[in-house]
């Protein structure tokens, strides 16, 4: 069954502008779920509240694990993160000293691994990630992993590796597309699909790619000024007239 | 208009850019390739915002190695970069206005123009840009480089984060300013096919080099897909 | 003992690796972990006056007064460190910068604890044997050192790579589950504790303690040092010192015979030539001498 995110009466504005209010959603609830919208609807915001990144007006976000329902309004950013709940970048995001590998290493390494007295178990703690790294490397293509990441693509991959390396339970991916080739967008969807799949992982996107999201989301949530206005099947969605009036425009209808 | 003889570019130690050869007319050249394969390097490099390390570089005439960004700009080039584009701490006016510092008309009935392009943004017009999302702050990036009444317009990607709609009207605007003012355009985008719809002429890069410059009518896309292979 | 090793050498040497520990504790804050610290002096200072308050005031045992001494620093760091934590860079850098004032005030005006101006004195080696001097400069070479090795070793470990993570992109490193609050007041309160245990161990060098001691100044040359030499390379301060503090204080005023009427001029000199030092180095080498030349850009 897995997790899933319940919102209530969410609610968050900026400056007398609502962008978003909610009163009642449950994400994730289908392995890869779309999240569509025009721009300014209020997309990343939901997922800013949702990681803790900003904290709501009012209202809750919950995650519901094991029956159980755990509060996450409020918590910050790092430990809904330690929990499960995150998120890849829309806009384009590094550690500009870190090589590609060095930042690998930094999402493998755990509280245990870090502290001021760990001087020593560098080279265990590189043998365990080794092999885990060198399957990212080859999965995605980078050419030296001790390198950094120059272009925005390559930046882009690696934040998305950096996340998937977490083994997260619920992966929210804002504009995975953005900087990257559509073959490329194929392959890593189909990398993060086979995750999703082998670690019980829900994934969550939020994209304007409309191909993409038809074709790997089973269900898709249409929001528009700050609200969420429709759930269904990528068919249902699709063919929606609303849908097609405020955010496809006239040559996808 | 534009001519590159030889360019060569890169960040510090790294090369990217190697013996580049290429011509602008007033045309709208897609550009294409690979992650890496320099697409932004060379917006980077014809905007002079990177050093050119070798070659030259002449637009309408006259040899710009060195001269400024900022003359450049005033010169008719601008640019829209894919990263960081717009002054988040500047309202949604203001970054406009900063497009209309050259030029004829009145800054007004410029920043008017964009407003009627995209009118999310209008309603935005006095909200610090950095509150925008995604999409609306690349309205804004492309909306001042418009502004500028440019000659030669060099978009990294402008339809990063945009809604299907925005995309084709931000396409559409694209060659209509081509059409109507004849600027020359290079427009850098990962979907090759939407590109394609509007360019008259492909440049495909690979490895920092030039794979492929010819017009779209004599280019099938197979020959475009060699240069990702590489 | 032989002639290099007077006892005006051994306080200059003593001094300058003072200096060199401060630089390399510096490069942990600021190069690695990118805290913003202006109050050195208050850290440094306050662990020396407060050893010396203890041990000549209160007649508290040597080991222990040291003890207490770092205590206090530690306290007083975890306190700073829990308001600073959060703010922004220039907050961060007003916030200690007003520290390192206030401890120089208040040890100026509190002379029924510090005597003031008159000075405290006089500060004891731990062993008042004929080489206490030269033992001094020994245990502060050992703690300089292996202030350094920690440095070089820490910076190549998941903790090392955390706090360059948080440095480059604070929200990114929170985003992987990064509790980079804590681990900033940790790294923090560590490495000022260990400028204040310097400064236990610098006390008895000075001997006399005086507010001048506690100027400004030190924490200034240990920023110069440590941009000049390289702020992201562990051995950054040292060669940083190498190159102002111990040409200056050691080199000239020990080896150039400098007329007693021109003795102030050098001083002048000094601090002009630590500002060209500081401007060249910001133009030509932003990331000091072992630094990379050029910062690396993005496309």
């Amino acid at each position: 069954m897995g997790d899933t995110i319940e919102v209530n009466g969410l609610r968050k504005s900026y400056g007398g502008r609502v962008v978003n209010e909610i009163p009642r959603l449950t994400l994730s609830e289908h392995r890869i779920e779309g999240l569509i919208g025009p721009n300014g609807a209020g997309k990343t915001t939901l997922m800013s509240l949702i990681t803790g990144r900003i904290r709501p007006d009012t209202g809750s976000v919950r995650l519901l694990r094991d029956g159980a329902a755990i509060e996450i309004t409020g918590m910050s950013l790092n430990r809904v993160a330690r929990l499960g709940v995150v998120r890849t970048n829309q806009k384009i995001q590094d550690f500009e000293s870190l090589t590609i590998e060095d930042s690998m290493l930094l999402s493998l390494a755990t509280d245990r691994d870090e502290g001021p007295g760990r001087l020593f178990g560098e080279r265990d703690f590189r043998e365990r990630c080794d092999p885990i790294i060198a399957d990212y490397v080859a999965a995605m293509k980078f050419a030296d992993r001790s390198a950094h990441a120059l272009s925005a693509g390559e930046k882009k991959l690696l934040d998305i590796v950096r996340c998937l390396l977490l083994e997260p339970k619920i992966l929210l991916m804002d504009e995975p597309t953005v900087g990257l080739p559509t073959e490329q967008t194929d392959e890593v969807m189909a990398l993060v699909s086979r995750v999703a799949e082998r670690q019980d992982m829900k994934v969550v996107i939020i994209e304007h790619d409309l191909d993409l999201i038809w074709k790997v989301c089973e269900h898709v949530h249409f929001m528009a000024d700050g609200q969420i206005l429709l759930h269904g099947t990528p068919e249902e969605v699709r063919t929606n007239r609303l849908v097609r009036d405020k955010y496809m425009g006239e040559s996808h209808a | 208009m534009l001519e590159l003889r030889g360019i060569r570019s890169g960040y510090g130690d790294v090369t990217i850019l190697k013996d580049v050869d290429l011509t602008v007319e007033a045309e709208i050249f897609a550009v294409l390739g690979a992650n890496g394969a320099g697409k932004s390097t060379l917006m980077r490099t014809i905007a002079r915002l990177l050093a050119v390390e070798a070659g030259d570089l002449r637009f309408r005439g006259e040899d710009v190695t060195a001269v400024a960004p900022n003359r450049l700009a005033e010169m008719g080039i601008s640019l829209v970069p894919q990263e960081a584009n717009i002054f988040p701490n500047l309202t949604v006016r203001e970054n406009l206005s900063l497009g209309t510092m050259f030029g004829t008309r009145s800054s007004r009935s410029r920043i008017d123009e964009v407003f009627d392009l995209f009118p999310d943004i209008a309603a935005r017009a006095d909200q610090k840009a950095g509150s925008l999302s995604g999409g609306e702050s690349q309205m804004v990036a492309f909306g001042r480089a418009l502004a500028q009444e440019p000659r030669l317009m060099l978009l990294d990607e402008p339809t990063t984060g945009l809604s299907p709609k925005y995309v084709n009207l931000l396409l559409e605007k694209v060659r209509q300013i081509h059409d109507s003012h004849g600027v020359a355009i290079l427009l850098a985008e990962q979907n090759a096919v939407k590109a394609l719809e509007v360019a008259s002429r492909v440049l495909v890069l690979s490895l920092g080099k030039v794979y492929l410059d010819s017009p779209v009518s004599e280019t099938d896309l197979e020959a475009i897909q060699g240069g990702y292979h590489i | 003992m032989f002639d290099l090793l007077t006892s005006y050498t051994l306080f200059s040497l003593s001094t300058v690796m003072g200096f060199v520990a401060l630089a390399t504790l510096l490069h942990l804050q600021f190069g690695l972990a990118g805290i913003v610290n202006f109050g050195v002096v208050g850290f440094w200072g306050l662990g020396m006056y407060a050893f010396g308050v203890l041990l000549i005031q209160f007649e508290v045992p040597y080991p222990l007064a040291m003890l207490l001494a770092v205590a206090i620093v530690a306290a007083v760091s975890l306190l700073i460190g829990w308001v600073i934590v959060d703010l922004n860079d220039q907050a961060v850098l007003v916030a200690t910068l007003a520290f390192g004032t206030i401890v120089t005030s208040l040890v100026t005006t509190e002379k029924w604890l510090t005597e003031g101006v008159v000075g405290l004195g006089s500060v004891p080696y731990p062993v008042e044997t004929g080489d206490g001097a030269l033992w001094q400069f020994v245990v502060l070479t050992a703690v300089t050192a292996a202030i350094v090795i920690y440095a070089a070793r820490i910076a190549k470990t998941p903790y090392g790579r955390l706090l360059a993570a948080k440095r480059d992109n604070e929200p990114l490193a929170r985003g992987l589950g990064k509790n980079t609050s804590r681990h900033k007041l940790t790294i923090f309160v560590i490495t000022c504790a260990l400028m204040g245990f310097v400064g236990t161990l610098s006390a008895p060098v000075h001997r006399f303690l005086t507010p001048d001691l506690i100027g400004p100044g030190v924490t200034f040359s240990a920023w110069i040092a440590l941009i000049v030499g390289g702020k992201r390379h562990p051995l950054g301060g040292v060669l940083g010192v190498a190159l102002t503090i111990f040409v200056f204080d050691f080199v000239i005023e020990t080896y150039v015979p400098v007329p007693s009427e021109h003795a102030a001029t050098v001083t002048v000199i000094k601090t002009i030539v630590y500002g060209v030092t500081l401007i060249v180095a910001l133009m030509f080498r932003p990331l000091g001498l072992l630094g990379p030349g050029r910062k690396r850009g993005s496309r």
